[in-house]
């Protein structure tokens, strides 16, 4: 310890220190006998020999390699920008992925007991599961069991819709009063929902998801307060989740916007009936067992409870009915495009550390002669790799700097495009900069190593080291090309709707009812009402309805044998006029028509083929929508063009319509369109007021353009991602070559002297480099399959796409284009050189 | 002179009294009638390693020729390690003595 303080002392003083010593020594020498002051020696080397006693020569060594890093890099400027370049390219990409990374899930909240919190399972007869249970149970268990340490229901609800800002289907979550405050959620501003707004005569309150409130309210704290008006009602927002909380349902949407007690659901949806709360099996439960007990007890005494609701409630409870508990697994899962995103990202990384080897390495082979000087100087082996190496260092630390700043760019214009919101600053914190701290020697190691060794003691081996690097890089690069060309061709696919109809100027309008006791020939009036209301509004031509609305939320798909997905709507015989999708052949419908079908023709195509569809029956099964009217097969009565609505989710699916009936399974929408502003109209027609019906409208193309924005960020994203490896590709392909021809200006100077014609050289140049291309081009293929399948099994990719040689064709063709036009200029300059001048080539 | 010797040394002549770098040298090859040196070469290297292990300490000080010089005096521990070292020496002497005469 006390040398160590000692140690400490010579360093802060040791200029003082080396004074005293070689005072000292003069002093010595004067004293000694003239005839044997030579025997005293190099004052200079004994000094230093004094000073390595107190062990900081190492210290006196890095900074004079530091020193000569400097310079060195300095001295070539060009060398030293491209190698940061290069260097932040790759870095930049990993810091932005794991600023990304963190923002999204480091920074999740994570409740009390994620990992004890268990759900109630009901096991029915003779092997069915579920976990939906009735509302009531749960309040029954919650009263009778004495097991649990809380208990919390959970009901994602039904779709509501936000009267003040026009959004609909959102998705809603009814949970318990307890639910916050058992969990231990904190609100990111108001408060949570607690014990208190369960009572049925407490103010009707909302807490609004993370994400809603970031994107429709601008993230505005003032909206704590404020009455929104949800399906009409007037309900209070009294404060925001935190971000990223989910239902812990595993049926539930991951960003609910809205979360209410369970208490307020009759209220916002239909009336129900109080003596109808055993009817409705839509409540999941989750529990937390008190300390101590044992899930087999719990589930024992939860069964018998279950066998009283039994005797109470015959209908709603099996007889045998038993309540299992399971574990929940609330702990955020990585997808494997995540997980694919990361390698792509770490793929850019070793291309980068791949490219930057490479110039190492060619540098090195420049610097073998100022090497061989130093070490025929008498400087050691580990001298000369430690000095190489600081270089090395110096560099890395330079170029993770830029990286830093380029991965924290990148990271907020991606947050920006993700609309994750302005709640998510970007930060370096710590682990940032332990990250690119790592990565800084990671990369220094990785690619200084070899070319630092190989300086030192110049092998054959140098040039396979450089081909292997070549090889790496341009794996890496095909890789990232041919998936961004996938994803690209993918995002397009989805992108380029091919909708027949003017979707641009047309409005959905659905009609909720706020009395469920709306049925039969008053609704059938009501409705016609709100139709005739409409039409008379400013700018409208058409109004037609049908059950499903395009290009939104809802579909009806049927499944017959042998043929694809059959899209079924039942819409009114006005519906083609007004969507504009032409008749082929045949009729509309007639009012109220049954056991008459309308098809596309690409679906007369699939059942019929060249045979005239016209006048066929076809058996559309059980699942037509008026299954208690008509069992038979249908009359094919006309034949029309295809509408594209379907093209977004399904473009193999083929189309039919049935003729709205007076019952039909869903509730009927209004499709208008109009020659003007549809948000005008929109607005017009929230202004309508009829009693018992509440006309929520929005423009039809909203849910197009929600889909297109997520998948423009993932275009983005990736297409970025394939930018980088191109450009890093482009420049290790430009350097080296540049490199390799300056290196043999010479050698080709000869040749061209002795009669060597253009392509020969072409081919002396190329040929060290084309295994490694051709290996390179192999291994970036495989690895591209092998990522495109890992996309199409997470379901990311409709299928077989990522077969599909086009895609790869386009990735390599940019490749091999980038390529040529960075080998371009060096290989000119090849062609020009001049025997006279190359032989006097330095 | 056998290795680890000159530490020895030094610090035997400087239990006496503090000496300067000179002195020692002298003193050392004096005392051996004059049959070991001193060397320059090892004789700073070795006192800069005392003076970090704090077996000695320096002060500046006037020789007795007037001349500015650094006087080094042996500390306690050092005292503790000379009389370490020389019972460790007394011991290997007499072993590889005791060799020499019986073999």
């Amino acid at each position: 310890m006390r040398k160590l303080f000692r140690r400490l002392q010579y360093i802060l003083n040791r200029r003082r220190r080396d004074q005293d010593l070689s005072d000292e020594m003069a002093a010595h020498r004067e004293m000694m006998p003239p005839e044997r002051r030579a025997a005293f020696g190099s004052s200079l080397r004994l000094r230093e020999a004094s000073r390595d006693a107190w062990g900081w020569m190492w210290l006196d060594r890095l900074r004079q390699d530091l020193a000569y890093a400097v310079r060195m890099l300095w001295r070539s400027p060009a060398f030293t920008l491209t190698a940061v370049a290069v260097l932040a390219l790759g870095a930049g990409a990993n810091l932005a992925e794991f600023h990304i990374f963190n923002a999204i899930f480091v920074n999740r909240i994570s409740l009390r007991d994620n990992g004890s919190l268990l759900q109630l399972v009901r096991h029915l007869k003779p092997d069915g599961k579920t976990t939906h249970f009735p509302a009531a149970a749960a309040e029954f268990y919650g009263r009778h069991s004495t097991e649990l340490s809380y208990l919390v229901t959970e009901n994602n609800g039904p779709h509501i819709s936000n009267d003040d800002d026009d959004s609909v289907g959102l998705t809603s979550s009814f949970v318990s009063g307890n639910y916050f405050t058992a969990l231990g959620v904190r609100p990111a501003i108001g408060r949570m929902l607690d014990p208190r707004d369960s009572d049925p005569a407490a103010p009707r309150v909302v807490v609004l998801g993370y994400g809603y409130w970031q994107q429709h309210f601008g993230a505005d704290p003032s909206v704590i307060g404020r009455v929104l008006h949800l399906n009409g009602k007037p309900v209070q927002v009294v404060g925001v989740t935190p971000y990223n909380l989910t239902p812990l349902s595993l049926w539930s949407t991951n960003d609910t916007p809205l979360w209410f007690p369970a208490s307020e659901r009759p209220y916002l949806s239909e009336p129900s009936d109080p003596s109808d709360a055993f009817s409705r099996a839509d409540t999941e439960i989750f529990v937390k067992l008190k300390p101590g007990m044992s899930p087999a007890v719990a589930e024992a005494q939860l069964s018998s409870l279950t066998a009283e609701l039994h005797r109470e409630q015959p209908r709603e409870f099996q007889t045998g009915e038993t309540t299992g508990v399971e574990p929940l697994a609330t702990l955020p899962k990585l997808s494997p495009p995540a997980v694919m995103m990361g390698v792509l990202v770490l793929l850019v990384l070793i291309a980068a550390c791949a490219n930057l080897g490479n110039i190492l390495l060619a540098r090195g082979l420049a610097r073998s002669q100022e090497i061989g000087i130093r070490v025929a100087l008498g400087a050691g082996r580990w001298r000369v790799i430690r000095q190489l190496m600081t270089e090395n260092l110096l560099l890395a630390v330079l170029g993770t700097a830029a990286g830093l700043w380029v991965g924290r760019l990148t990271a907020l214009l991606v947050l920006h495009r993700m609309n994750i919101g302005p709640a998510f600053r970007v930060v370096n914190d710590w682990r940032i900069v332990l990250a690119s701290a790592f990565l800084a020697v990671l990369s220094a190691i990785a690619f200084g190593l070899a070319p630092a060794l190989q300086s030192v003691r110049p092998a054959p081996g140098a040039i396979r080291a450089r081909q292997v690097l070549v090889g790496v890089q341009v794996a890496a690069s095909c890789v990232l090309l041919i998936l961004s060309s996938l994803i690209t061709r993918f995002v397009i696919s989805r992108l380029s709707i091919d909708a027949r109809f003017d979707y641009n100027r047309m409005v959905a309008v659905n009609l909720y009812r706020t009395n469920s006791n709306f049925k039969g020939a008053r609704a059938r009036q009501t409705l016609d009402e709100i139709a005739a209301r409409i039409d008379r509004l400013p700018g409208v031509d058409h109004v037609t309805s049908a059950s499903i609305p395009p290009l939104g939320f809802l579909s009806n798909m049927i499944h017959l044998p042998n043929l694809p997905p059959v899209y079924l709507n039942d819409v009114a015989p006005s519906y083609f006029d007004a969507m504009a999708i032409p008749l082929v052949e045949g009729r509309t419908f007639r009012t109220a028509e049954q056991d008459a079908v309308i098809v596309s023709e690409s679906a007369a195509r699939a059942v019929w083929g060249k045979d005239d569809a016209l006048g066929k029956l076809w058996d559309l099964g059980k699942e037509t929508p008026q299954a208690a009217a008509s069992q038979g097969p249908y009359t094919v009565v006309g034949v029309v063009k295809d509408s594209g609505a379907n093209a977004l989710n399904d473009s193999d699916s083929v189309e039919a319509y049935v003729s709205l009936g007076d019952s039909t399974r869903f509730p009927e929408t209004l499709i208008v369109h109009t020659y003007g502003d549809p948000s005008a109209l929109v607005r017009d027609i929230h202004a309508i007021e009829i009693r018992g019906v509440h006309p929520y409208a929005y423009p039809l193309r909203r849910p197009l353009d929600q889909q297109t924005t997520a998948l423009h960020s993932l275009a983005l994203i990736v297409g970025a991602l394939g930018g980088t490896a191109t450009l890093l590709a482009a420049l290790g392909i430009f350097g080296l070559l540049a490199f390799s021809v300056a290196q043999r200006t010479r050698e080709i100077g000869v040749r061209v002297a002795l009669g060597a014609r253009p392509p020969d050289i072409l081919h002396l140049i190329a040929r060290q480099y084309a295994v490694p291309l051709a290996a390179g081009g192999v291994a970036g293929i495989a690895l591209a399959a092998a990522a495109g399948r890992v996309m199409q099994n997470a379901g990311q990719l409709p299928p077989d796409l990522h077969l599909d040689p086009a895609i790869y064709a386009t990735g390599l063709a940019i490749f091999a284009l980038v390529a040529l036009a960075a080998a371009l200029a060096p290989v000119l300059r090849a062609l020009r050189i001049n025997p006279a001048t190359a032989l006097r080539w330095e | 002179m056998p290795p680890g010797a000159l530490g020895m040394l030094i610090l035997r002549v400087l239990r006496t009294a503090p000496l300067h770098g000179y002195a020692i040298a002298r003193r050392i090859h004096q005392l051996s009638g004059e049959i070991l040196a001193a060397e320059e070469g090892s004789l700073y290297p070795a006192l800069q390693r005392m003076l970090l292990e704090g077996w000695v300490t320096a002060e500046w000080g006037v020789s007795e020729t007037k001349r500015r010089v650094r006087f080094y005096s042996l500390t306690e521990p050092g005292a503790k390690q000379l009389k370490h070292e020389m019972a460790e020496y007394e011991q290997v002497t007499a072993a590889i003595q005791g060799i020499l005469r019986t073999a």
